[in-house]
C-alpha cells in the first residue's frame, strides 16, 4: 500500500480530532413530551440560562393566501410592534432578546431566559401572541415601509433590493418569487386579515421546540407540557405544499439605474438543496469560488490582484436550492469585473480543481464551523433550523463528515452540474459601464 | 450555578497577564490580545496614531508579509479582528482550538517584530481616510459626536477622537507609528484573555512558548491631564441634518467627583437600569411624546468619561417638555430615593442579563479584557456577582443624588428640519 505523504495524515489526524470533540460536544437530544411534543435538547450546565426557540410548522412565506402575497412580511413587522408593547411583563419574566424569523415554511421565535422561569417564559409568549392583534395606523405604517423597501433601491442596503427582484424575476409565478410580497398582495391587506394571525399556528400539534442551556431532560419533560397546557391540541391550518421549483433558466442581464458611485451586482442560478446529496461537495466548490475572503479564487483574481472590488463572494443558498455571487465596485469597473468573474468560472470548468484546494477548504470549512458554537443562542437558532428542516438529531455531526466525505472529483461533478456561466442571471443596482462583448 | 467556569489567571516573568476562561462547549478558542494603549496616550499634535497603528499590525512583520496574518487564520477557518478605543487597542481570534497554537505564535511574532514598510503604510493611510470618510465625513452624527467630545472635555484627551484629527492624520509618519509601538506594545502591558477550549495548564505552557521570550518593555507610566474640577455652567451644542431623521437630545452628566470602584462601576450600571425603563414607561408609554427613551453609562473608560440620558421626541416642540419631564422625574427619585424593591429587582435583572451575555464565549472574552484593559483587578472582575450582589440602596442612592445634584454639563441636539 502506497504511504500517505505527511501531510494528508496530519490534516486526517487533525480533521478528525475536531470531528471527535464536536460530536462529544453536540449531544442533541430527541425529547418526546408525555404529551407527544417534540423537543431537541442541547443541555449546557457552564451558563446559568437557556434559550428557547419555538419553531412554528405551518407558518411563513409559503402560508399567504393567493393575492394577499405579503401577509407574512407584514405580519413579522406588526408582531414586533406588538410585542414591544410587552416588554416589561417579559422582563420580569427575564424574557431576554426575543426574536422572530419568517422563512418560506415555517416561522420561529426565540427568546433566552433563566431555567427557574422557562415554563412562565413560553407560556407568556405564547399567550401574547395568541391575544396578537394590531391597529390601522400601524398597518399603514407597515405597507409604507414594504413600498419604501421594496419599490425604492435603499442603497445602505443594496443587495436586499437586489435578492428580491431577483426572486420575483426568477420566480415569477410562485412563493418564492412573492417571498416578501408584492404590490397588489400589500395592498389588499386589511387588519382583518391578522386577526387570530397566531391564534391558529400555536398548537400543540404545530410547533416544535429547540432548548440549549442549562436544563436537563427531567426538566424539559417537566416543563414544556405545562408551559403549552394553554394551547390547542389540533391546528386547523391546511398544510400547503407549494411544490419546489428551479428558478427559470434563460440568462438575464437587468439594471436598476440609481445615482451612485458604486454598482451593486447580484447573480444567480439553480444549485443543490440541503438535502441532495451533491450539496456538501457544493459547499467546498463555494468556498473555493468566493467563499473565505482571504484564500477564494474570485478573491484573489479580482480583490488582490486587479484591486477592483473591496469583497467578492460567492455563496450556495440551500433552502430553495441556488447559488450566487455578489460584489459592488466603482461604476467603471463593473464591466471589467463581470468579464473577470465569467471568467473565472469558465476556467474553473476547464481547468481540474487541485487535491490541495480541496483538502484546504474542507480544513479552513470544518474550522469555522467548530467556531460557530461560540455564541450560545446561535448554537440554539442552529438546532431550531435542523427542527424546521426535518433533520435527524445527529445532523450537526452529520455534517462533518459529510464534508470530509467530499473528493475532488465530487467538486468537478457538480461545478460542471451547475456552473453556467452563458446562463447567469444577474441584477445590478446603480450605474455600471459596461465593457461591450 | 457558577457564571464561569473556573477562571484563572498568572502573569509571566515578562510581565504578560494571562486570564484563562474555560469553557468546553465548542472546540474552538477565543484569543484575546489586549494593550494598555489608546488614543488618549497619544501625543498631542499626532491623534490617530494608535488607531492607524492597529491597521498596520496586519501589514507585516519580519515573518509574515503584509495580509498573511489573516490570510493564515482565515485558511484555517478563523474569524479575525481588532479595535481601538481611548485606552486599549484589542485583538480578536476566534478559531477551533486545534489551531490555538497557530494564532497565540503569530499574536507573539507581531507583539515584537512588526515592521512598516514604506508602501504599505501609504496604502494603509488611504484605508483609514476611506473610514474617516464613512464614519465621519459623510456621517453627520460621527462629525457631531466628534464636536460635542471636543466641548465636554476641557483638557483630558477622551475630547480628541479615536481615529484622529484629520488634519493630523494626513501628516502622521511611519516613525509616528513605530514609536508609538516600541513605547507600548510590550508583554508587560498586554493582557492575553483566552476563552473556550482550553485549560490554564495549557495555557501556562503555550504562553510561555510564544511569549515567553519576548522582552519586557520600557513601558511609560499614563499621565493624563485630568478635568478641572471647577468648570460650571451648562451648554447646548445644537446641529441640524437631513440624515437625522427626527430630533434626538443628549443630556450629558459629569461622572468626575466619584472614585473608581469596581462597585461604582456596577452602582452606576444599576442606576442605568432603573432609569431606561422609568423614563421609557413615562415618555414613550404614558405621555406618548417620544419614540424612544434610555440612560446610558459608558463604562469601558479608565478615566472618568460621562452619564448619559438620551431622548428622542415624537417632534422638535415636544423637546421642552420631555426636558421637564426628565427633571420633574430625577427630582421625585432624589427625593424619594430608589425603591427598596426596585432596587433588589433591578440587581436581579443585571445579574441575569451579564450571565445571559458571559454565556458567548467571545462576550466573557471581551468583559475581561475590557474590564482589565481600563484597571480593575482580575480578582474582582471573577467576583463580579458577589460585588454587585453586596451593594446596599444606600450607596446607590447617594451616588444617584450625588450625580443628578447638577444640570448636566452639557445638552448635544441632533435635529432635521423643524427648529
Amino acid at each position: 500500500m502506497k504511504r500517505a505523504p505527511y501531510s494528508t495524515i496530519l490534516l486526517f489526524l487533525c480533521v478528525h480530532g475536531l470531528t471527535g470533540a464536536i460530536a462529544e460536544t453536540l449531544k442533541v437530544n430527541e425529547i418526546f413530551t408525555p404529551q407527544k411534543s417534540k423537543v431537541w435538547l442541547l443541555e449546557d450546565h457552564s451558563t446559568p440560562i437557556v434559550c428557547v426557540s419555538i419553531v412554528v410548522n405551518k407558518g411563513g412565506f409559503n402560508y399567504d393566501p393567493a393575492g394577499k402575497e405579503g401577509r407574512s412580511a407584514i405580519g413579522a413587522i406588526l408582531t414586533s410592534h406588538y410585542m414591544n408593547k410587552f416588554r416589561r411583563e417579559m422582563q420580569e419574566e427575564k424574557i431576554l432578546g426575543t426574536s422572530l424569523n419568517t422563512q418560506q415554511g415555517h416561522q420561529k421565535i426565540s427568546f433566552i431566559t433563566s431555567p427557574q422561569n422557562l415554563e412562565k417564559s413560553i407560556r407568556l409568549v405564547l399567550k401574547i401572541l395568541v391575544n396578537f392583534e394590531s391597529e390601522i395606523k400601524l398597518l399603514r405604517q407597515a405597507k409604507h415601509s414594504f413600498d419604501g423597501e421594496y419599490l425604492e433601491p435603499d442603497l445602505s442596503s443594496p443587495f436586499t433590493f437586489l435578492i428580491k427582484r431577483w426572486m420575483a424575476l426568477s420566480f415569477p409565478r410562485h412563493a418564492y418569487g412573492s417571498f416578501v410580497g408584492t404590490k397588489d398582495g400589500v395592498t389588499a391587506l386589511n387588519l382583518s386579515d391578522f386577526k387570530d394571525y397566531w391564534k391558529g399556528k400555536l398548537t400543540k400539534d404545530n410547533i416544535r421546540i429547540a432548548v440549549t442551556g442549562d436544563i436537563s431532560e427531567e426538566d424539559i419533560k417537566a416543563t414544556i407540557d405545562k408551559a403549552l397546557s394553554d394551547l390547542p391540541t389540533n391546528s386547523n391550518e391546511k398544510e400547503i405544499n407549494i411544490g419546489h421549483i428551479s428558478p427559470a433558466e434563460a440568462p438575464l442581464f437587468q439594471v436598476f439605474r440609481i445615482e451612485s458611485p458604486q454598482s451593486h451586482f447580484f447573480m444567480a442560478q439553480k444549485g443543490p438543496r440541503k438535502k441532495d446529496k451533491d450539496y456538501h461537495a457544493f459547499i467546498v466548490l463555494m468556498d473555493i469560488l468566493g467563499g473565505n475572503p482571504h484564500t477564494s479564487i474570485l478573491s484573489q483574481e479580482i480583490r488582490e490582484k486587479l484591486g477592483l472590488v473591496y469583497s467578492i463572494q460567492a455563496q450556495p443558498e440551500g433552502d430553495i436550492g441556488l447559488w450566487q455571487i455578489l460584489f459592488s465596485t466603482d461604476n467603471k469597473n463593473a464591466g471589467q469585473v463581470y468579464k473577470e468573474v465569467i471568467k473565472t468560472l469558465n476556467t474553473i470548468l476547464s481547468s481540474r480543481i487541485s487535491k490541495e484546494k480541496v483538502e484546504a477548504s474542507k480544513k479552513a470549512l470544518l474550522g469555522a464551523y467548530a467556531t460557530t458554537f461560540v455564541n450560545f443562542s446561535g448554537t440554539c437558532l442552529l438546532l431550531a433550523e435542523g427542527l424546521s428542516d426535518d433533520e435527524p438529531p445527529t445532523f450537526l455531526s452529520d455534517f462533518i463528515q459529510k464534508l470530509e466525505a467530499v473528493t475532488v472529483e465530487d467538486v468537478e461533478r457538480v461545478a460542471k452540474k451547475y456552473i453556467k456561466p452563458g446562463a447567469l442571471r444577474v441584477v445590478v443596482l446603480g450605474n455600471p459601464i459596461m465593457v461591450a462583448s | 450555578m457558577k457564571a464561569l467556569a473556573e477562571p484563572s489567571s498568572f502573569t509571566l516573568d515578562n510581565g504578560l497577564t494571562v486570564v484563562v476562561l474555560p469553557n468546553d462547549r465548542a472546540p474552538a478558542v477565543v484569543l484575546t490580545l489586549w494593550y494598555k494603549a489608546g488614543s488618549a496616550d497619544e501625543t498631542p499634535g499626532k491623534s490617530g496614531v494608535a488607531h492607524f497603528l492597529e491597521h498596520m499590525m496586519f501589514r507585516g512583520t519580519k515573518n509574515t508579509k503584509p495580509g498573511e496574518f489573516k490570510k493564515i487564520l482565515g485558511g484555517l477557518g478563523g474569524s479575525v479582528n481588532a479595535g481601538t478605543t481611548f485606552d486599549y487597542t484589542f485583538y480578536v481570534e476566534i478559531i477551533a482550538k486545534e489551531f490555538l497554537e497557530k494564532a497565540l505564535s503569530l499574536e507573539a511574532d507581531r507583539m515584537e517584530k512588526m515592521v512598516i514598510n514604506e508602501g504599505e503604510f501609504q496604502t494603509e493611510r488611504e484605508v483609514v481616510l476611506q473610514e474617516y470618510l464613512t464614519r465621519i465625513e459623510a456621517e453627520p452624527a460621527g462629525k457631531f459626536f466628534q464636536s460635542v467630545n471636543a466641548a465636554y472635555f476641557a483638557q483630558h484627551p477622551y475630547g480628541r477622537p479615536v481615529i484622529g484629527w484629520k488634519e493630523e492624520l494626513l501628516n502622521l509618519t511611519s516613525k509616528d507609528l513605530m514609536d508609538f509601538y516600541k513605547k507600548w506594545y510590550a508583554p508587560n502591558n498586554a493582557i492575553l484573555v483566552v476563552s473556550g477550549n482550553v485549560t490554564e495548564k495549557e495555557m501556562r505552557v503555550l504562553a510561555k512558548r510564544y511569549f515567553g521570550q519576548i522582552p519586557k518593555g520600557n513601558v511609560p507610566s499614563r499621565k493624563r491631564l485630568k478635568e478641572p474640577s471647577n468648570l460650571v455652567g451648562h451648554s447646548k451644542i445644537t446641529h441640524s441634518h437631513h440624515k437625522y431623521g427626527g430630533v434626538e437630545f443628549q443630556n450629558i452628566y459629569k461622572v468626575n467627583q466619584f472614585e473608581k470602584t469596581f462597585k461604582n462601576y456596577f452602582i452606576f450600571k444599576l442606576i442605568e437600569s432603573i432609569l431606561t425603563p422609568a423614563l421609557q414607561t413615562v415618555l414613550v408609554d404614558d405621555q406618548e411624546i417620544a419614540h424612544i427613551a434610555l440612560s446610558t453609562y459608558p463604562s469601558d473608560h479608565k478615566d472618568p468619561y460621562s452619564f448619559i440620558i438620551i431622548a428622542k421626541p415624537k417632534s422638535y416642540k415636544n423637546m421642552d417638555k420631555c426636558q421637564a419631564i426628565i427633571e420633574f422625574l430625577l427630582k421625585k427619585i432624589i427625593n424619594h430615593g430608589i425603591h427598596e424593591k426596585i432596587f433588589k429587582k433591578a440587581k436581579e435583572d443585571l445579574i441575569f442579563s451579564l450571565n445571559a451575555s458571559l454565556s458567548d464565549l467571545d462576550d466573557t472574552a471581551l468583559l475581561f479584557g475590557t474590564l482589565m484593559s481600563i484597571g480593575y483587578k482580575f480578582e474582582d472582575v471573577k467576583n463580579w456577582e458577589n460585588i454587585l450582589k453586596g451593594i446596599e440602596l444606600k450607596e446607590a442612592n447617594d451616588l444617584l443624588r450625588s450625580l443628578f445634584n447638577t444640570p448636566p454639563a452639557i445638552t448635544a441636539i441632533k435635529s432635521y428640519g423643524e427648529n
